[in-house]
């Protein structure tokens, strides 16, 4: 008995022990399992490229329950395969099985395909090598298909391992959106740089542009101080145009001179005299300017200014508007000037009427030069007129004082002889 | 935990061609593993021992590159002896069927001295 006792006891340790190793296999499968959930994970959102993912997780699934081939693929919403990754399944045979799977999907359209999947044979030709497909959702637009084929340790596949298996393809599923997500960062974050690069090039571009700009205001600002403003304006409207012809126009003449300038300088010496000279040419500029005219020409101690108002009223007026207010600021600049025991003899003649004005080209052999003129007995007689006066007199052609009679009322000084001109002209003054 | 890169030695042992390998054993092995495998084909061993680090951590994504390589070692007829295992890899290496390809051997001495007796 008791050895029947003893027999009995041991078969049951024996059984036990049995139990026992088999529980603690099971346990550290699902240990390992657990690994591989804790493993897949990590490496899936550890990488943002998306074929590494779709590798890394095939590898994992297959490694996880010891499988020779499988594959992984992806197809979008129009049952075209984005990507198809094998491992262990020969060339041959994964270029076959692309061809079914996209066959399958084209067909069927991805989510009918599904349940076909389900009914397929595992046994047909394309598959052979592949014992559990599992279709699955990723998202609207996506489908996986993981296939593996049988498992090394010859056990098949359990509920419990298509559950691990569902769970790893969720956690792929959202490893894949992130990859996507990241990808499309990188997309726009590319576009931007592009877009960035190309504002800073048009950026460069327009501030080269804005120096070269700011180079040619300089040169016009410095050109303008040579330029009659009547150049200037004929440029500024038609830049590319060439300048026209001298043409016949209606206009006033102001000529201007310092009366006895030689011997002002012999008194206080050419520097001093071009300081006042300076000084007062400054101030007459602007009263030139205010009454819309330009000064054509310098010399030394004269000034010519064109008035090309097109009322021929109004040119004259304009004239000896000027005149009048040089006159007055001559008395004001004596003040000013310590040196000048009495004001500057600034005498003015002023002549209207019609003559040749625009620019003028001088060709010779080492290039043109261009002036802007008027010419014409016009200019001549406005000269000569002026070089009849005497201690700051204002004098007038009978033409010029017909046109301002209205305004101002110019003296008759009685018909004078002008030198080179042949007739004698009618000369008015204007105190 | 920070996995330690691969490094495979290859050595030969007689007939035997012993590949020594460094480090942790995971998906990222796939390269390195492949070449070394790549590496015995001029000598056409017919007998490759596998030799592990005690510590080293092998996860399945490292048993499917194994796995990847074995088969290839059986397409080409080779004998395969595994080594170096820890009691845990030596049971997942059971597990999960590697077992069928190779036999797992308590050390390299052990792994040699059988194998050399194989023809």
């Amino acid at each position: 008995m008791p050895n029947e006792d003893f027999h009995v006891q041991l078969e049951q340790l024996t059984a036990s022990l049995k139990q026992a190793e088999e529980m603690r296999a099971e346990l550290d499968r699902r240990i390992f399992h657990l690994k591989t959930l804790y493993d897949v994970s990590k490496d899936m959102y550890g990488s943002v490229e998306v074929d590494a993912i779709l590798r890394s997780f095939l590898l994992m699934s297959m490694g996880n329950f010891g499988v020779v081939t499988g594959f992984i693929l992806l197809a979008n919403v129009h049952a075209a395969i984005e990507r198809f990754i094998t491992l262990g399944i020969q060339d041959t045979d994964s270029f076959s099985s692309r061809t079914e799977w996209q066959k399958i999907l084209k067909q069927k359209g991805l989510y009918d395909s599904m349940t076909a999947l389900k009914d397929l044979s595992h046994s047909e030709s394309f598959l052979s090598p592949i014992t559990l497909t599992l279709p699955f959702i990723m998202d609207d637009n996506t489908m996986a298909l993981l296939g593996l084929g049988a498992k090394l340790s010859g056990d098949v596949y359990s509920p419990d391992d298509k559950e691990l298996l569902y769970t790893l393809l969720n956690n792929l599923s959202v490893a894949i959106k992130n990859a996507r997500s990241f990808e499309q960062i990188r997309r726009l974050n590319l576009d931007l740089e592009a877009k960035n690069l190309e504002l800073s090039n048009a950026l460069n571009e327009l501030k080269e542009s804005l120096r070269k700009i700011e180079i040619l205001e300089s040169i016009k600002a410095n050109l303008s101080k040579f330029v009659p403003t009547a150049v200037t304006r004929l440029i500024e409207k038609a830049p590319a145009e060439a300048f026209s012809e001298l043409q016949e126009r209606d206009l006033s003449v102001l000529f201007l001179d310092v009366g006895g300038y030689t011997a002002l300088c012999e008194r206080l010496g050419h520097s001093v005299v071009h300081d006042i000279i300076e000084k007062h040419f400054s101030v007459f500029m602007d009263a030139i300017y205010a009454n819309n005219g330009d000064v054509n020409e310098t010399a030394g101690d004269g000034l010519m200014v064109l008035f090309l108002n097109e009322d021929q009223k109004g040119n004259a007026i304009d004239a000896v508007r000027t005149a009048l207010a040089i006159r007055d600021q001559t008395l004001r600049l004596k003040d000013e000037c310590t040196m000048l025991y009495r004001p500057l003899d600034i005498n003015m003649g002023i002549n209207s009427g019609t003559a040749l004005v625009g620019a003028a080209k001088f060709e010779s052999l080492i290039g043109s030069r261009w002036t802007y003129t008027a010419r014409g007995t016009l200019t001549n007689v406005a000269a000569r007129i002026s070089a009849l006066g005497s201690q700051g007199t204002l004098l007038l052609s009978r033409t010029t004082a017909d046109r301002v009679r209205e305004i101002f009322s110019p003296m008759s000084r009685g018909m004078q002889k002008l030198k080179n001109v042949s007739e004698e002209v009618e000369v008015f003054e204007l105190k | 935990m920070n996995q330690r890169p691969n490094e495979v030695k290859m050595e030969s042992r007689g007939d035997i061609i012993l590949l020594d390998i460094r480090g942790d054993v995971t998906a990222s092995s796939e390269p390195s593993l492949n070449s070394a495998y790549a590496g015995t084909k001029e000598s056409s061993p017919k007998k490759i021992i596998l030799k592990f680090e005690d510590s080293a951590y092998i996860n399945s994504g490292g048993i499917a590159v194994l796995i990847q390589v074995l088969a290839q070692t059986r397409r080409n007829n080779q004998k395969i002896g595994i080594t170096g295992l820890s009691d845990h890899f030596k049971k997942v290496f059971n597990m999960v069927g590697i077992t069928k390809f190779a036999t797992i051997y308590p050390s390299l001495q052990d792994a040699l001295s059988a194998m050399s007796a194989m023809s």
